[in-house]
């Protein structure tokens, strides 16, 4: 019954406003919620982990530069890899992931992907597999993350907005999920324009005053937008002095960032960028299309995570990136070649009860006799045991059964801090 | 709380260094056990049916789930009710006339008026030529796929034939390619032509084989690529899993000789001599299924021509002898080719677990979200038993719409329309003059806004389609998205000194009221008329005191702006000038376009 607590919410912050002018929102501490927070962003088209996050040392970096002769990022020059102090680095575009790292709040786990025996080098197979959290079946009804918010006992049903999709569809994670607020543009909706839209609005309420799903839905859209008209979308301030790119992957965690903050319960958000699909002309010398979209991503993901925790939330806000697959090795031609579909991937997690500054997973090497079908970084770590230990251990749901059914005999990747209270499983 | 960094740091670098593992190994956490129940999955059991429309008529029922709903004085009540005797006899003639097809003139003078459609006729080669090999640029190259994006809306807003239309975008749908995936948009006239619309009546086998030749399929699914040395099973699984026996009918995680089996009466080709074949499938039928494709590629390079054309290229091809849905054993010998294909495709058409997945596709597209499984079930035998009729599926279709489940009242007005349903219907009910076509500012204007609502035709990237299921399209975004594009077709150009509707709302009450004495241009006057004509019916008492019209009225006499003006009252007459011309200070005119959008926008109209 969301949409009487966004009825609830608009009656209230309208009384509230009326009376005193207060905003409502987390800001000032009026129904502050302590409700962990997971924004999930899908990196569409297979994102190339391997010069995201490239080695830096070692034979691992000899047979690098073997597999990838036009395609590496350099170790000198202006477009050098960036250096953790690692055996891998960050590719030179990804500055904001470094001082993340840096800042110890972001983890790098290397070669993850699907279980060995059900990868599928097929985006959609791929991404069905992953979004669903079922590698064995692309069929499954329901997404991972609504598997998450139907049996997390952390969601209370009280929740305004509980799930924020800032796209305009929602992700297959999300499938047969029906309340959750799904805006790519932010204009609202201006019937007549400039006349008669409020009278407009309220008889689509009042053709919609039955309880049926669809009635629902059509309450939740009205009511979605007139919460979105009360926030100031277009004078927003973000925290800690962040400045998100001027691009729609920019807007969309803005607007994330900004409906976060806004008392709204917001639990878990998504949102998706694509371009990935480096078959050719992906880039060399740490420049190009590859890299123009490592620093389209960095740039406004570190603007998020300032933004949060500038702005006191970041014990609550974890941030994944992942993508369906990483892509081979090895280069597949010469110097305006690109990469074909592989499978293991680096995945990124960054939050505030994330034990970051450091790398985690498991990383086999580049020799040919190392690579997955001798093709790919070897996707040693199933990505349900990331996501699961955040499921587990940050969101606080312990029916990883349900959320992920069919993963068995999960052990912690111990990224997370170990003061947390959901650590232990709620006893 | 970060203290552990520092040590794993230095493990991790020691680790590398030494070249073994470069990244941590895991620590293991004990599995406490859990002492609170698992919550069981909450389930959308609700059903989504808002205030449906009230007492429907039986045409208009039929004309919104077989068609894109009411055509006023071209597909409507009084054209019904000429059709036969009764409901039966006017449902069954109604789906033979529209089934049977002819010359679809308005179509025609539609595309010939524009003259921008320049792809429509063109053969599969000279597409291929003209906007693959001649053309580098990806724009250039998407002409063909970007006409038929907008050939969509004006063949489903003005064919005389809206059943063929909604036939053709449910086989689109099945056999689901990405409009502007690379070889695919280049190709588009022909997908729709030569697969989708030359087959969508005809026979199942040669529509499934159609689409696997086909370059727009073999890119899109990668079977281009498959090959002996390196196999890609991506075409493989989805022929099986969507195109024919649906993932209904997987068996898991099993062996082949795990599975069931069925008798069939089949025989020659890849069937088995005792006729038992597996029920169900299992991983080893996909790979197989697979092999069986190896080779299968499109003529796309020089030395064969490079012609676009389906080619087989048996260097390319498995030799070895398969096993597909027989538990094991081989029943497909070595070197045998191109046949390989055709022999597999055959099995897959006419497996009986595709008759029932296909039917139960049919029946939630076309009734309901839940269909009663006898509908299924009885579609399901006509599928199976023309298997190799050249009419199978017309067949098949004019089982599901004379079925009794079809007629029952209470599937009626019971799925949510698809964004693309609700705005095409709504030209359609207002008498839209609206070409949509390439190369026009309008329909760019139109085509921005419709991409907002996430139905676009042909712009679904995974292969299984637009959701039919209703609870998909129940959110904010698809449903505010697609009102915001009503509004467009019905605002633009409809003011200011010289307007030019698309939509013409006020023509219409000019024309209706104008002859009529002043005294009889009241609210509810004119709402009622357009409320009628937009549903086609008007209830035994009028509209007045339904809740729906009651909402739109308390819309259309609001309180102006200025607030020297009263609420009108509904006893009023509304002054024709004031009307006819959008006077201040009420805006009739405004407020009249307000209440046709609010009817589209009420549940009478989203539902069908």
């Amino acid at each position: 019954m969301s949409t009487m607590n966004r009825r609830k919410f608009l009656q209230s912050s309208a009384l509230l406003a009326g009376l005193s002018g207060v905003k409502i929102s987390r800001a000032n501490n009026l129904m502050a919620s302590s409700q962990p927070i997971v924004i999930d962003l899908f990196m569409r088209g297979g994102m190339d982990g391997l010069n995201l996050v490239p080695p830096h040392t070692g034979v691992n970096r000899s047979n690098y530069e073997g597999l990838r002769p036009e395609l590496q990022v350099p170790k000198t020059g202006s477009n050098r890899l960036l250096d953790l102090g690692e055996a891998f680095g960050f590719h030179p575009a990804a500055t904001g992931f470094r001082d993340m790292y840096l800042d110890g709040d972001l983890a790098i786990i290397h070669g993850t992907g699907l279980p060995k025996q059900l990868v599928t080098r097929s985006h959609f197979d791929a991404t069905k597999a992953t979004e669903l959290g079922t590698p064995n079946s692309t069929i499954t009804p329901d997404g991972w993350l609504t598997r998450h918010l139907h049996s997390s006992p952390q969601i209370t049903g009280a929740e305004v907005i509980p799930v924020l999709v800032s796209s305009s569809s929602k992700p297959l994670s999300l499938q047969d999920y029906f309340n959750a607020l799904t805006v790519d543009q932010v204009s609202g909706y201006h019937p007549n324009p400039g006349s008669y839209e409020d009278q407009h609005v309220t008889a689509i309420s009042d053709m919609y005053a039955g309880t049926s799903a669809m009635d629902q839905a059509v309450h939740g859209a009205m009511n979605t937008l007139q919460i979105l008209h009360q926030l100031d979308l277009d004078n927003y301030q973000p925290g800690g002095g962040a400045v998100y790119p001027d691009n729609s992957f920019g807007d969309q965690l803005q607007l994330i960032a900004q409906l976060i903050k806004e008392d709204l319960s917001v639990n878990v958000a998504t949102a998706e960028l694509g371009g990935w699909d480096t078959h050719d002309r992906q880039g060399d010398g740490g420049v190009g299309t590859f890299s123009d979209r490592v620093g389209y991503l960095s740039n406004a993901v570190t603007a998020l995570w300032k933004d949060l925790k500038g702005s006191g939330l970041g014990q609550l806000v974890t941030i994944v990136i992942h993508s369906e697959f990483g892509r081979r090795a090895k280069q597949n031609g010469g110097s305006n070649s690109g990469t074909d579909h592989g499978s293991g991937n680096v995945m990124l997690v960054i939050g505030g009860r994330v034990n970051g500054g450091q790398m985690y997973g498991e990383f086999v090497g580049l020799d040919q006799s190392e690579l997955f079908e001798s093709e790919d970084v070897s996707p040693e770590v199933d990505y349900r045991q990331v996501l699961g230990t955040i499921v587990k251990e940050v969101l606080g749901n312990p029916h990883l059964d349900q959320v992920f059914p069919g993963y068995t005999n999960h052990q912690s990747m111990d990224f997370v801090s170990s003061d947390l209270i959901f650590k232990s499983g709620f006893e | 709380m970060k203290n552990h960094r520092e040590s794993r740091r230095q493990l991790m670098t020691g680790l590398s260094t030494a070249g073994l593992l470069t990244v941590l190994p895991f620590t293991a956490q004990p599995v406490k056990s859990k002492t609170r129940p698992n919550k069981p999955t909450k389930k959308q059991t609700q059903a989504f049916k808002a205030a449906p429309l009230p007492g429907q008529t039986f045409a208009h029922m039929v004309l919104n789930r077989l068609g894109y709903g009411v055509t006023p004085g071209q597909m409507d009540e009084a054209y019904f009710q000429g059709l036969g005797a009764t409901n039966a006899d006017r449902l069954s003639a109604f789906v033979n006339q529209q089934l049977a097809g002819g010359n679809d003139v308005p179509v025609n003078q539609r595309i010939n008026q524009a003259g921008t459609y320049e792809t429509l006729n063109k053969s599969l080669n000279e597409l291929w030529v003209d906007y693959h090999i001649d053309i580098n640029d990806q724009y250039s190259s998407s002409r063909p796929i970007y006409e038929h994006m907008r050939l969509k809306f004006l063949r489903s807003t003005y064919s005389l034939f809206p059943l063929r239309e909604r036939i053709a975008e449910f086989w689109h749908n099945h056999f689901s390619v990405y409009g502007y995936d690379y070889y695919a948009r280049s190709v588009w006239s022909s997908w729709d032509r030569d697969v989708i619309r030359t087959h969508m009546l005809g026979n199942f086998k040669d529509f499934l084989i159609a689409t696997a030749r086909h370059p727009a399929m073999l890119y899109y699914l990668d079977n281009y690529n498959n090959s002996r040395s390196e196999p890609n099973e991506n075409y493989g699984r989805e022929m099986i899993e969507l195109h024919t026996l649906g993932v209904e009918n997987y068996y898991g995680l099993a062996q082949p000789s795990e599975v069931p089996k069925v008798f069939v009466n089949e025989s020659g080709g890849a069937w088995p001599s005792d006729g038992m074949i597996q029920e169900f499938y299992v991983d080893n039928d996909v790979y197989e299924t697979a092999r069986c494709l190896t080779g299968w590629r499109v003529n796309d390079h020089n030395d064969f021509g490079d012609t676009g054309e389906f080619y087989y290229d048996s260097n390319r091809h498995d030799s070895f002898g398969k096993s597909v849905l027989t538990g094991g054993f081989v029943n497909f010998s070595a070197n045998q080719g191109e046949t390989d294909g055709y022999e597999v495709m055959e099995m897959l058409a006419y497996h009986p677990g595709t008759a029932k997945h296909i039917a139960g596709k049919l029946a939630r597209a076309f009734i309901s979200d839940n269909p009663p499984q006898q509908v299924i079930d009885d579609v399901a035998t006509v599928f199976y038993n023309n298997r190799t009729a050249s009419n199978q599926l017309e067949l098949v279709f004019k089982a599901l719409f004379n079925h009794a489940a079809f007629s029952d009242p209470q599937y009626w007005q019971s799925k949510v329309k698809r964004p693309f349903e609700v705005v095409v219907s709504a030209m359609r009910a207002c008498d839209a003059d609206f070409t949509i076509q390439p190369d026009d500012g309008e329909s760019n204007s139109f085509g921005y806004r419709m991409d907002d609502t996430g139905h676009f035709p042909y712009d679904w990237r995974p292969p299984d389609g637009y959701p039919t299921d209703s609870a998909f399209w129940l959110n904010s975004t698809a449903l505010v998205q697609t009102w915001k594009t009503v509004d467009w077709l019905i605002d633009h150009d409809s003011s200011g000194t010289t307007p030019d509707p698309l939509v013409p709302i006020l023509p219409y009450v000019i024309q209706h009221f104008q002859p009529l004495p002043q005294a009889q241009v009241l609210p509810d006057n004119v709402l009622s008329y357009w409320m009628s004509r937009i549903f086609d019916q008007t209830p035994s008492g009028g509209w007045v005191g339904d809740q729906v019209y009651e909402s739109i009225m308390t819309f259309f006499l609001s309180r102006p702006s200025d607030p020297s003006y009263p609420q009108w009252f509904r006893q009023n007459y509304i002054p024709k000038d004031d009307l006819f011309e959008n006077k201040w200070p009420y805006y009739w005119g405004t407020r009249l376009r307000g209440a046709v959008k609010l009817m589209i926008t009420s549940p009478y109209f989203m539902q069908r």
